[in-house]
């Protein structure tokens, strides 16, 4: 290791909507082949209800994070919402969060905004504000309601989704930040106008030059930062736009499919953009033995990516069963048709 | 319509958490918080926030709400028990209606109550919905 472990993971929640579209669904709306969507590797996906946005999804993935971290939510000093669907253009989704959480008015908070990644610069930013001392814990919330133009292929993904992560005191975690690195390029893969409800994207130009170039730059930054090896892993965890990206960038990088396949969730619940590899990260929290090392790579277009390595200890045998799991939620759902989906989603524009 | 930026602010505790009172001298516990006991009158009373978790009592379906709420509708409106010892109603989301029973195990959820138009403010408030996953509240870490 580079450096003294100075931060860790006291909690970890997630949430998941209840309703789901199936991908079929969407491809029988809009004349898609079938092959479109087993290359995508996308079953279906979880869609917000009429009265949920990037506010109530992280609350909710807060409120069964502060659960796991056992601390008061008095001692958060930051609050950090990683998301590009905010409620407001104007008004910070955070402070309404922590509010409702309960967290006093002495501390950090404000939304960050790159793409799928911004939730991940935030944990990079609360290891630094917590080893320096400034705060006791921070309050990570990686949430979205990804928007895509009806018929777009990226319909067949964009869903709905958070995780949220108390960032701490190593002491009192129930895993170690070990190291982290990150590779940031402007990179035009993937954008959206200010004012303009839908993304744009580049097609293929979002593969190559972008999430896999930016991934693998920056595992391997970390790795020969910290002396790892892959072999030194037991789960790997990649941002994951569809279900095909992360094995494919893993392949890549020589990790074998049983390491990365723990920490998928797309297939089953959809691209939840800043929520993409951080519910992996929540899937596999809930289920490793402690020893265990994780490697996290999450990806942002414009573009970046983060790579973690993060250590499993004792205490997080305790803390599971203090709030639903990543897998609970994948179960609990309720399917809607395309009509339904478009109404929930605002997709409708009245008189 | 617009709705007030002061009387959303002002409400906001309110709002976002279930705040009851809990008398010290004879127990009980009552919704909304008040100064003194709705029992026994006494003024030794403190003022805690609810954990969320409780039981639902009695419901019933709306199919004709207001225009603002149509998005929402059919609403479902319940009587829910909170583990605290004390009722009120509240709006039941995330359940199929053919699925809602007397007794099922609701818990509290932050959710958007109104939304003032494409411009105005959106008001955040409390709902209820069917709890998540085997640990239901009652003995369990959830509490």
């Amino acid at each position: 290791m580079s450096a003294k472990p100075q931060a860790g993971i006291m909690g970890w929640g997630a949430y998941i909507p209840l309703y789901r579209l199936r991908a079929s669904e969407i491809a029988r709306i809009w004349g898609y082949d079938d092959s479109v969507v087993k290359s995508l590797w996308i079953e279906e996906k979880a869609v917000g209800g009429v009265d949920e946005d990037t506010i109530t999804i992280g609350w909710e993935a807060s409120r069964y994070a502060l659960m796991r971290a056992k601390i008061d939510p008095g001692e958060v000093g930051a609050v950090f919402v990683g998301t590009e669907s905010k409620p407001y253009a104007v008004k910070p989704s955070a402070t309404i969060i922590a509010e409702a959480l309960g967290i006093p008015p002495q501390k950090l908070a404000s939304d960050l905004e790159f793409a799928c990644r911004a939730a991940s610069e935030a944990m990079r930013i609360s290891v630094g504000l917590i080893a320096s001392g400034m705060i006791k814990a921070s309050l990570v919330i990686g949430a979205d309601t990804a928007q895509a133009s009806p018929g777009d292929v990226l319909e067949f993904t964009a869903s709905s989704g958070g995780a949220a992560f108390v960032i701490g005191d190593p002491s009192n975690s129930v895993a170690i930040i070990e190291d982290s690195y990150s590779y940031i390029t402007d990179t035009p893969d993937f954008w959206r106008r200010e004012g303009f409800p839908y993304p744009e994207h580049g097609e293929a130009f979002t593969g190559e030059p972008a999430y896999f170039s930016h991934i693998m730059n920056a595992v391997k930054g970390l790795l020969d930062k910290s002396g790892l090896r892959i072999s030194d892993f037991d789960y790997v965890i990649f941002h994951q736009p569809n279900g095909k990206f992360p094995l494919q960038v893993g392949s890549k990088l020589g990790v074998p499919r049983e390491k990365i396949l723990p920490g998928i969730v797309t297939p089953y619940v959809g691209n939840t953009y800043n929520g993409s590899a951080l519910l992996g990260l929540a899937r596999v929290l809930d289920m490793a033995k402690p020893g265990s090392r994780i490697l996290l790579a999450p990806f942002g277009s414009g573009a970046g990516s983060d790579a973690f390595s993060i250590l499993v200890l004792d205490r997080i045998e305790e803390r599971r069963a203090l709030a639903p799991t990543v897998d609970e939620m994948i179960k609990r759902k309720s399917y809607i048709p395309y009509g339904e989906y478009v109404k929930v989603r605002r997709k409708i524009v009245k008189a | 319509m617009k709705d007030s930026a002061p009387r959303i602010w002002r409400m906001r505790n309110n709002l976002y958490r279930i705040r009851y009172s809990k008398c010290k001298a004879c127990g009980a516990s009552f919704y909304p918080a008040r100064a003194s006991c709705i029992r026994c009158s006494s003024r030794d009373v403190e003022v805690r926030v609810s954990l969320g978790l409780g039981t639902l009592v009695e419901y019933t379906v709306l199919y004709q709400v207001p225009a603002r709420m149509q998005d929402n509708a059919p609403m479902v409106i319940g009587v829910v028990r909170l583990d605290e010892g004390f009722e009120l109603y509240g709006v039941i989301v995330d359940a199929d209606i053919k699925d809602l029973r007397k007794g099922m195990r609701v818990e509290a959820v932050l959710r958007r109550l109104r939304v003032d138009g494409s411009s105005g403010l959106i008001t955040y408030g409390i709902k209820f919905r069917p709890v998540i996953g085997a640990a239901h509240g009652e003995g369990s870490g959830r509490g």
